[in-house]
């Protein structure tokens, strides 16, 4: 299966962190517990590598992005909806210096999975 | 606000609703640019959308203008077609962000515009907004405790709301606010503008509930207290059932049920009784008709509809019975006697509706009673003295409240027979006013003809009062009104002689007054003296109450005595009248005096039976014309004017020098006493002689009373109330009567004894009667025209109070 996966650049923000805008999305997440670290992977199938964002604010995990239906063509129409598409943003709180971590983010078989390598 | 993100969407107008950037909502889209709209988010990668709110509902292709510039992007997050219905759409979006328009790049198929994405409100840590933040919080809570059925996912999110303004696009969704004040909520662009509007919003919804709450708990309380009766009830209905019981309101119906099948009734009697019964039965107690068909059903299966009692037809025992109770009064005798027999061979006969007229204590209503007795009948007594209501005789409607059937159906009822003997009492003496007129409902009841088919207003169904025997009774006829007049056979109690009333004494009044006094007759007796003494001299009236009274006071007297133990056998004679009764309250006073010339006796007839009055008359030199005094109504009035006129155009032709004296001097005529009205035409030749004597000089003989009509050319036309008029004259003393001839048939009517001492003189013209009522010549008084004052007798003040003479 198609695996995609790239080092991400952490944005680091302050903490008087605020979503600019109303509520969004948020995708379901698995996150699992192992030697290195954490993995943590998110519900996000569709998704572009390129159009999902981390970032950290002190101690949370911002993980946000924006599902576009690239499926849809000109003549077809909906007959039914069901997928949530648009931006979505999940903010995990991790036991885990996210200042020093290395992040990699990996995009598998419609999975995003996040490597978190607390050091 | 250059830095706000600029989109290009495609606008769905909303109607009725505006949605906030949070929260998840529900649309269905129906409309065709709406559709367009909603087809053109889905085809984009992010299927976003602008949602706006229209001004008006009405609205359905709005134009740009039409929509409010500020407005929220959404996500779709589902959508569905409905089945069977392609082109309605539910969609369910999420809010996002606010936009504000910046401009419309498209109007069909569907708008689309270019809008600026609006940063959330600024959050102020102010202590205004904090205060707001608490206020809001207050009223909140307030509202949820006010609201009873708030799901618990929603009572979650308000109370952990942490986020002011969240919480307030929150409220705004929930609560009922109009677009208006919605769309103002989703424009405040600082939290502080945007709490005050939500803490306006908040505080008048919580006032409404309030009063909501209020008015729901009132309801609530008056519902209880009628749901815990109903309930009660409902117990108690079963625990009867238990019991065994049967419920009150079956059993009574049943019983009445019982009764109507059991009773004899008129058809149609039974058919209403029997639809009365199934409305009760389908009632419940509590109804309030539930007591006014019951009380209906009771009155109609109380009265007598077919009962009567048997009448004895034994003539002998029904004239022993009548002269048991009362003596004399052969007439009535007669006539009931009559009716029996009349009975006896038609048994179908109507009763006849008698009505007695006389004087008080006379007997009329005991009369009434021993006919009841002779005849075997039921005996009821109604006084009419003084109705005024029509209703009261009639009934009420069964429309008002506590309504009753009339006397006459009461009566009825007491009696428990259709046939006895109904006495009216005091007919004349029936008020009329504006609520009604008794006398005209009477005329129904009182005519045979039409009494078969009495509808009292209550009962509201035929009764047959044919075999009522009505007797009314009444002290003078005059108001009584001639209708109902006309529908009675009227017998007339004209008052009792002496010999009569010694009698009367002897046989009823004096056992009864003895046994009343706890006496015996051999403790009290009276000599026949000493009764004519307190005839004669303690009463005046044409019946025998005051005699009775009198009687009743000397009983009384010696029950004393005996119990004192001053004596055992009382003999009363007439010295000891005096020291029983007192000073002798009347006088003989007519046959001790000497008239002076102008002053006649006349007879009178009042509703206390015969009178004497005097006809006063003197001259006036030097005036001229009548003058009449004493309450003379207008046919007497023109009887004194007849008088003069007939004496003076025949003065010649009598001797007297009439012509001349009533020429020169005025005539002044007076009828004592002066406060009691008087009419009729029977004291003409009274005044006749007045006048003559007047202008003779020659004085009416004091031992003469007089009575008749005179006519302009000298007739004496005969008068009513021969008897009474009689006794009167020779109650007082008199001598000598003068009557009409034509009123000789009537001195029938007068028991013998009573014309024993007394002359009657018939005349036919008044040139016969000056003989007779004027002193001869030679024995005339003074020439005096003035006569002495009038004698003011004891006699006198009693008719001052008896209302009308009719001379």
């Amino acid at each position: 299966m198609m695996s995609r996966s790239k080092k991400i650049f952490i944005e680091r923000i302050s903490s008087e962190y605020r979503r600019p805008s109303g509520p969004l999305w948020q995708p379901a997440v698995d996150i699992y517990r192992c030697p290195e670290g954490w993995k943590i992977k998110f519900d996000l199938a569709g998704v572009k590598l390129d159009d999902v964002q981390v970032l950290i604010a002190e101690d949370k995990l911002i993980v946000r992005g924006v599902r576009r239906d690239t499926v849809i063509t000109e003549g077809w129409s909906y007959h039914q909806l069901e997928i949530t598409y648009s931006r979505f943003e999940r903010i995990l709180k991790i036991p885990c210096d996210l200042a020093r971590a290395d992040i990699q983010l990996e995009s598998r078989d419609g999975w995003f999975i996040l490597h978190l390598n607390c050091g | 606000m250059t830095d706000n993100k600029i989109l290009e969407l495609p606008i769905l107008p909303l109607r009725n609703i505006v949605i906030f950037p949070s929260g998840i909502t529900p649309l269905t889209v129906g409309r065709t640019m709406s559709l367009a709209a909603a087809e053109a988010a889905l085809s984009t990668e992010e299927k976003l959308l602008g949602v706006m709110a229209q001004r008006e509902d009405g609205e359905t292709e709005p134009t740009p203008e039409k929509l409010y510039s500020t407005g929220t992007v959404v996500v779709i997050n589902r959508m569905m077609r409905s089945p069977g219905a392609e082109e309605v759409l539910h969609l369910i979006v999420q809010g996002q962000e606010r936009f504000r328009i910046i401009e419309f790049t498209q109007q069909t198929p569907y708008l689309k515009a270019r809008v600026e994405i609006l940063p959330e409100p600024v959050r102020e840590k102010t202590p205004e907004v904090e205060a707001l933040q608490r206020n809001i919080q207050v009223l909140v809570q307030k509202a949820l405790s006010l609201l009873p059925n708030v799901p618990p996912e929603i009572r979650n999110i308000i109370v952990q709301a942490d986020d002011a303004v969240r919480l307030a696009y929150f409220l705004g969704s929930v609560l009922d606010l109009s677009v208006t004040q919605e769309q103002a909520l989703l424009e405040a662009n600082t939290e502080s503008d945007l709490l005050h509007l939500m803490h306006t919003y908040l505080a008048r919804e919580v006032e409404v509930l309030e009063i909501r709450s209020k008015i729901a708990n009132q309801a609530q309380e008056e519902l209880g207290k009628a749901q815990r009766d109903y309930i009660l009830r409902e117990q108690m209905k079963q625990i009867q059932k238990e019991l065994g019981e049967t419920e009150p309101e079956q059993a009574e119906a049943q019983l009445l049920r019982e009764r109507i099948e059991k009773a004899d009734l008129p058809d149609e009697v039974r058919a209403e009784a029997e639809r009365e019964l199934k409305r009760l039965e389908r009632l419940p107690s509590a109804a309030p008709d539930y007591h006014v068909i019951r009380t209906y059903l009771e009155w109609i299966l109380d009265l007598p509809w077919k009962v009567s009692t048997e009448e004895s037809l034994d003539l002998n025992k029904a004239q022993e019975v009548l002269d048991e109770d009362h003596y004399d009064l052969v007439d009535i005798k007669q006539r009931i006697l009559e009716h029996l027999a009349v009975i006896k061979l038609n048994p179908k006969t109507k009763a006849p509706i008698l009505c007695f007229v006389g004087p008080p204590g006379v007997g009329k209503t005991s009369l009434g009673q021993s006919i009841a007795r002779s005849m075997g009948r039921k005996f009821e007594r109604m006084s009419l003295g003084g109705m005024r209501d029509e209703a009261e005789l009639r009934g009420h409607r069964r429309t008002y409240i506590g309504s009753m059937p009339g006397r006459i159906i009461q009566a009825l009822r007491r009696a428990g027979v259709n046939n006895p003997v109904m006495m009216l009492d005091e007919v004349d003496k029936l008020g009329m006013d504006f609520r009604g007129d008794p006398a005209s409902a009477l005329l129904e009841v009182l005519d045979p003809a039409q009494n078969f088919s009495f509808r009292d207003h209550y009962l509201d169904l035929p009764f047959d009062l044919s075999k009522v025997f009505f007797i009314a009774t009444a002290n003078t006829l005059s108001p009584i009104p001639p209708a109902l007049r006309d529908r009675m056979e009227v017998i007339r109690l004209s008052g009792y002689t002496e010999e009569e009333k010694l009698h009367i004494a002897k046989r009823y009044l004096i056992p009864r007054q003895i046994r009343e006094a706890g006496l015996n007759e051999e403790q009290l007796q009276f000599t026949d003296e000493a009764i004519q003494g307190i005839i004669s001299r303690f009463t005046r009236e044409a019946g025998v109450r005051q005699l009775e009274r009198n009687i009743g006071s000397v009983a009384r007297k010696v029950a004393l005595k005996v119990a004192q133990g001053k004596g055992d056998v009382f003999t009363i004679k007439v010295e000891e009248l005096e020291e029983y009764l007192g000073h002798e309250m009347f006088f003989h006073e007519m046959a001790r005096q000497k008239l002076p010339p102008g002053v006649a006796t006349g007879l009178a007839v009042t509703e206390m039976g015969g009178e004497v009055l005097f006809i006063e008359a003197t001259l006036l030199p030097g005036a001229k014309g009548l003058t009449l005094t004493g309450q003379l109504g207008e046919v007497m009035q023109e009887s004194a004017k007849a008088a003069l006129s007939y004496l003076w155009s025949h003065s010649d032709e009598m001797g007297f020098d009439c012509a001349r004296k009533f020429e020169n001097s005025g005539v002044h005529v007076h009828v004592p006493a002066g406060a009691t009205p008087k009419d009729g035409p029977s004291a003409g030749v009274a005044i006749v002689s007045a006048l003559a004597s007047l202008c003779s000089g020659r004085a009416v003989r004091s031992d003469t009373a007089m009575t008749g009509e005179i006519t302009l050319s000298g007739l004496v036309l005969p008068v009513g109330g021969i008897k009474g008029k009689v006794l009167a004259a020779r109650r007082s003393g008199m001598k000598r009567v003068i009557l009409p001839k034509k009123n000789e048939a009537d001195l029938k009517d007068i028991p013998e004894e009573a014309l024993r001492d007394l002359e009657v003189i018939l005349v036919e013209r008044v040139e016969e009667l000056l003989p007779h009522s004027l002193t001869p010549a030679d024995d005339s008084g003074s020439e005096q025209p003035v006569p002495e004052a009038p004698t003011v007798t004891a006699r006198d003040e009693v008719r001052a109070e008896g209302g009308e003479a009719r001379a």
